[in-house]
This record gives C-alpha cells, sequence and structure tokens, in this order.
C-alpha cells in the first residue's frame, strides 16, 4: 500500500477566495471566544495578520481586509469535488476531514513514472485548481497525513516520498511530539516524561506506554507506523458534478469569468476522468445575489472531457452573453456522463495536454466551436428529402445526418430563400433583360395532400449576359413568374 | 467542407448529384464573424476546404485567412465582388470569372489575375454544362444580377 496524502490547510480561504487575486487582503474568522481569524492569505499575513487574532485587531492592522465568515459545508464540498478530481489518479480515493484526502496510489505508480512524478502532478494539479497543498507518500496512510501536515518542503519535486514502513518510522521520529496532533492532556503529560520527538516516545516499551496512552491511543500509533492495518472507506463519486465558485467580488465583464470558470472545468476534467467519461452538455449558472440567474449551456456533438476544449468553448459564449448584473457565484452542472472508449490507459496523461506534445490531427471540435460563438443553429448540416417540391426536397439537418431523396444533375445548386417575383415582358420574365426559357419545362403539380400544393412549370432561363437561372410561372391565379434558383 | 455565409441556399439535391458527401458539409451562417469562422475551418485540419462569401476583407485578414488554410492543410475559397481584383492580395491563386461570354452560349470566362509561380493574364473558357464541377463556377453575386465575379484564394 502507498498512500499519497493530500493536505490543505489553506482551504477554508481557498473556498471563499477562488477566483479571487492574490493582492487582496483576505482572512476567514470563525467565533471562538470571539470573532478570531482561523486563515489569512499572504497579502493579510503580510501585513501582520495571523490566525487566532481578534478580528478587531486583525482589522487594526490590515485596513482592506476582507473578513469572510467560515464555511465548514464549503469545505466539505470542496473537498468531495477534489476527491472525484483525484479518482483520475487512482479509484481508491478517501475523505480525511476536515482538509485532507487519501489516495491508494500503489497501482497508478507505474503508470505515472513513479512516485516523484505522480506527486508533482497531483501537485501541479491542485495548484491549477487553485490550492495550496501539502502532500506525503508513505506507506500507511496516517503516517501520510502527518508528514504532509508537517509540510517541510515546500518545493515542488521534494515532497516526501517514503518508500517502507523502517524508513517511516524513522521520518516520524525526527518530528516534534506536537506534531502528532495528540491531545493537550497526552502532550502535557509526554512532555512531563521529558519526551520532546517523536522518537522518544518510539523508544519507550510498548508495554508501559500501553498502559500509559490506553488501547485506543496504542492502536492509533501502531496504525500511524504502518504496524497495523489502516482500512479505509473509499470515496465513491456522485452520479453529477456540481461546482461551485463563490468570487469574493463582483465580477462585471463576461470574459472576467473565464479564470474562475477555468478551475471548475479543470476540476470537472478530474471527474470525468475518474469515470473514463466524457460529457456532451454543461449547464452554467451566473449567479448575481438578488436577482435571477443567468443560465446558459455548452454543448459538444460527441462526449468530451478535455478542460481546454471546453475552456475554448466557454470563451466564445462568454464573448457574446450579455450579464444583467454581475456576478457573485459561478455553478457548473453537468448530469449526463457518457462513458467514453477510451481504449488503453495511455490516454490519461493527456489530463495535463500541456505536458503532451501537439499534433494536428483533425480536430473534431471544430462544430462545438463554432456553435459556441455562432450559435448551434447557425452551424448545419443539409440533408436530401424525398419530395418533389424543390423547397421541400431537402432541410436543414444536424451536421452528419444522412436523409433519404434524390440526388438531381438538372437542378441549380442554389436555391433562393423564397421565390423572388419577377416582371413581365412580352409575356416573357424579365431580369436586366428578357430571359431565354429555351425549349424544355419541367411540370410541378404536387402536394395536394399536405396544405403545399404547388403547381408550376419550372424552366431554365439563361439572362442576356449569360448567367442560367431557375424560373417558373405559376399555373394558378395570375401565372406570374418567380426566380426560384441559380445554377452556377 | 464548411461554407460560410454563402448568398442562398445551398440546393443538397444538386449538391449531391455533384458528388458532394452531404454527411460530410457545414453550413455556417456567421456574419461578422465570418473570417473567424473560417479560420477555425481552415486551422482545425478537419476541413478539406472552406468556402466564404462576402466579409469585408484588408491585407491583414487576407494574411491570416491564407496562414490558416497552410497550417491547416486545408483549401480556402474566398468569393469577393470584381472590384475587389483591383487590390493586391497574398492568395497564391486569384481567379475573375465572368458569365457566359464564351463563344456565343452559355459559359464562364476565367481570368488567371494572380498565380503563384505562373505568369497572369491567362484566360479560359468553359462551357456551362450541367456535370460541371462545383467549383467550376460559384459566383459572389448579390442581387441584382449584374456582372458577377469571384476571386478564389486557395
Amino acid at each position: 500500500m502507498r498512500w499519497l496524502a493530500v493536505h490543505l490547510p489553506a482551504l477554508p480561504l481557498e473556498v471563499l477566495g477562488l477566483g479571487c487575486a492574490d493582492s487582496t487582503p483576505l482572512a476567514v474568522s470563525i467565533s471562538r471566544r470571539g470573532e478570531r481569524i482561523l486563515r489569512c492569505n499572504p497579502a493579510a499575513a503580510a501585513c501582520g495578520v495571523r490566525p487566532g487574532l481578534g478580528v478587531g485587531a486583525a482589522r487594526a492592522l490590515c485596513a482592506g481586509l476582507r473578513v469572510l465568515p467560515h464555511r465548514p459545508d464549503a469545505e466539505r464540498e470542496a473537498l468531495e469535488r477534489l476527491a472525484a478530481w483525484s479518482l483520475g489518479f487512482t479509484p481508491q480515493v478517501s475523505l480525511a476531514p476536515p482538509r485532507a484526502l487519501l489516495l491508494e496510489v500503489a497501482g497508478s505508480l507505474g503508470l505515472f513514472g513513479g512516485p516523484g512524478a505522480l506527486i508533482v502532478r497531483v501537485g501541479q494539479g491542485l495548484t491549477a485548481l487553485g490550492y495550496r497543498p501539502r502532500l506525503a507518500l508513505a506507506p500507511a496512510p496516517l503516517g501520510a497525513l502527518v508528514l504532509a501536515r508537517q509540510g517541510w518542503s515546500p518545493g515542488e519535486g521534494l515532497w516526501p516520498l517514503v518508500p517502507d514502513a523502517p524508513t517511516l518510522r524513522a521520518a516520524l521520529g525526527g518530528l516534534p511530539l506536537a506534531s502528532l496532533g495528540l491531545t493537550r492532556r497526552e502532550l502535557d503529560d509526554l512532555t512531563r516524561m521529558g519526551l520532546r520527538l517523536v522518537l522518544d516516545l518510539l523508544r519507550l516499551p510498548r508495554q508501559g506506554l500501553r498502559e500509559r496512552l490506553g488501547p485506543k491511543r496504542m492502536d492509533w500509533l501502531e496504525r500511524l507506523l504502518g504496524e497495523s492495518p489502516d482500512p479505509r472507506p473509499w470515496f465513491e463519486p456522485p452520479p453529477a458534478y456540481r461546482g461551485r465558485i463563490e468570487l469574493p467580488g463582483e465580477i462585471e465583464r463576461a470574459e472576467s469569468l473565464l479564470f474562475p470558470c477555468r478551475r471548475l472545468l479543470l476540476e470537472l476534467a478530474g471527474f470525468l476522468m475518474g469515470r473514463r467519461a466524457g460529457a456532451c452538455r454543461l449547464d452554467w449558472w451566473l449567479a448575481h445575489g438578488d436577482r435571477t440567474e443567468t443560465p446558459f449551456s455548452l454543448g459538444a456533438a460527441r462526449p468530451q472531457w478535455d478542460p481546454d476544449l471546453w475552456l475554448g468553448l466557454l470563451r466564445e459564449r462568454l464573448g457574446r452573453l450579455e450579464l444583467p448584473a454581475p456576478v457573485r457565484e459561478v455553478r457548473l452542472v453537468v448530469t449526463d456522463i457518457d462513458t467514453l472508449d477510451l481504449g488503453s490507459p495511455e490516454v490519461w496523461p493527456d489530463l495535463f495536454p500541456r505536458l503532451a506534445g501537439t499534433g494536428r490531427a483533425p480536430d473534431p471540435a471544430i462544430l462545438d466551436r463554432l456553435r459556441a460563438r455562432l450559435g448551434s443553429e447557425s452551424v448545419r448540416g443539409l440533408a436530401l428529402v424525398a419530395d418533389h417540391r424543390p423547397e421541400r426536397a431537402w432541410r436543414w439537418c444536424e451536421p452528419g445526418e444522412s436523409g433519404t431523396g434524390i440526388p438531381r444533375a438538372d437542378r441549380p445548386l442554389w436555391l433562393l430563400p423564397e421565390p423572388q417575383p419577377l416582371e413581365e415582358r412580352e409575356g416573357r420574365p424579365w431580369l436586366g433583360g428578357l430571359l431565354d426559357l429555351g425549349d424544355e419545362r419541367e411540370r410541378i403539380d404536387t402536394g395536394w395532400w399536405d396544405d403545399g400544393e404547388v403547381a408550376r412549370d419550372y424552366f431554365l432561363a439563361t439572362t442576356p449576359q449569360g448567367e442560367r437561372l431557375w424560373v417558373y410561372q405559376e399555373l394558378k391565379g395570375p401565372r406570374a413568374w418567380y426566380l426560384h434558383g441559380v445554377f452556377d | 467542407m464548411l461554407l460560410v455565409d454563402p448568398p442562398w441556399h445551398p440546393f443538397a439535391p444538386a449538391l449531391a448529384a455533384r458528388g458532394l458527401l452531404l454527411e460530410r458539409l457545414v453550413v455556417a451562417r456567421a456574419g461578422e464573424s465570418a473570417a473567424w469562422a473560417a479560420e477555425q475551418g481552415l486551422r482545425s485540419g478537419a476541413c478539406a476546404a472552406v468556402l466564404l462569401w462576402g466579409g469585408r476583407w484588408d491585407s491583414a485578414a487576407l494574411r491570416r485567412l491564407q496562414l490558416a488554410a497552410e497550417t491547416g492543410g486545408a483549401l480556402a475559397f474566398l468569393f469577393r465582388d470584381s472590384s475587389a481584383a483591383r487590390n493586391p492580395s497574398p492568395a497564391p491563386l486569384r481567379l475573375r470569372v465572368d458569365a457566359g461570354v464564351a463563344s456565343g452560349g452559355a459559359g464562364y470566362r476565367v481570368e488567371v489575375i494572380k498565380q503563384r509561380g505562373g505568369r497572369p493574364g491567362a484566360l479560359l473558357s468553359l462551357g456551362a454544362s450541367s456535370d460541371s464541377p462545383f467549383v467550376g463556377r460559384a459566383s459572389a453575386r448579390q442581387r441584382p444580377f449584374s456582372q458577377p465575379h469571384s476571386s478564389r484564394s486557395g
């Protein structure tokens, strides 16, 4: 068993500050003996704000500080969405609330190029989602969590990678006792015995330790070291993706939504990859506070998961979106999930397209992109229809759809959307000159059964300049002339 | 094949009779975004050819179109009014097509305004027959039907 622990110390802030520029001082407060700062961002920390400080004192230190209330529900939601996202790396993910995830990655190490490469990828992915994680890999879940919480190496690629139980024991041994997260009473008791490091604790005879700490804490210690099994409940992803970003400030320009929306799309990509699935439809809601939400949807002809593809579609869509009011919150809901036939797992790493090479293979997403900008009603295919009436011998259709009808080489390439009335002179139709009607006429006299009755004589007419037109004469009423098509 | 802002409805029975696979044909109504739509199609590598009509074209826009066609390995056909023939264009091939002035009957007169690696000024006369190739002539005419011309870049 190899456990990758993901610890998210700034989660209370990140669930609220997503999409917020780092330069805005931001803090989350909690009611604990008065309103106190729970977490603050680097901009606030630079002013001297720190966890535990009273809100009034914090405001005095930092004039522009935004203080938002702690939202445990939002943290839980975010944690679950990140768990779903992590399924792109391994099917075995476990929640470790309030602020951590555990990924069992023994089966994924080969695929991702070893523990070092995998942990870097997880870290980069989380950073792209707007989180600042602390990571560690160890043979036991609790051990990995304790190491991750230390955050001893902030640099990418320098996360603790512990291969086996003896190394884990050594790694934990060097930590101060306080890092184990013991209760105040336990810690005081052990400190009074003169213990300082975890190492000091592990050196004590087990029997005496068991009597001192109780069987429950002793079991915990054995699981920490990987000496006894520590089964974890696996996270079951929800059937639909529901993402939400609360914007700490109001956004007035639709294009400015692209950045926060990108994080939702990356999260969705992990969710879909974890299920080896794609989506054809993304439903977005922009919340404006008091006003009715602005909904819009993005569609794809085939199931897609690629965040870059969706981002391209989103960019086009936002470009023609009129916002009735500033946006406070963005929600993304994807209910129709289609399993993809991905073939071999080699496609997984494409979750990180920036790392993959770029080819110039045909891009089936072109239709989706056109539709996102022009509107889906403006991008259509043509299909034949079995009908004698020219205007009903074809129809607009979904691109790629087939019709049933008869190709006609004697028909013009172009049909006017509406027949255009022609002047009549000397008993012949006239358009910039008298039209030469030729020798042949075709009678189309049909449709009496469906209200679309036509009775016309069609001619291939030639203008004095040599242009070839398709004209007809009504066989009823005033026997008027119309231009209906153009041959070339 | 992508058609952007064709002047009228492309008539499916005639296109099918000329051997076009309608399932592979997409018609886009793009208006202001015509150049963008054409460029997307050309760059995608998914289109063998993009045909587009109308629009205002300056040399920068034409160069973008040309570049997109080269990037995607696709053919771009731009149909413009004959007045555009006077202005320079980065297109490697420019043709001016007039209707029906061939010897006595219906047909086309095709003048090569520009061709890469060749001399301009060549004249071709094509007879009009219903089985002439689709791109034998497609016009940029708008009503009324006066002196249609097209130039093509590809």
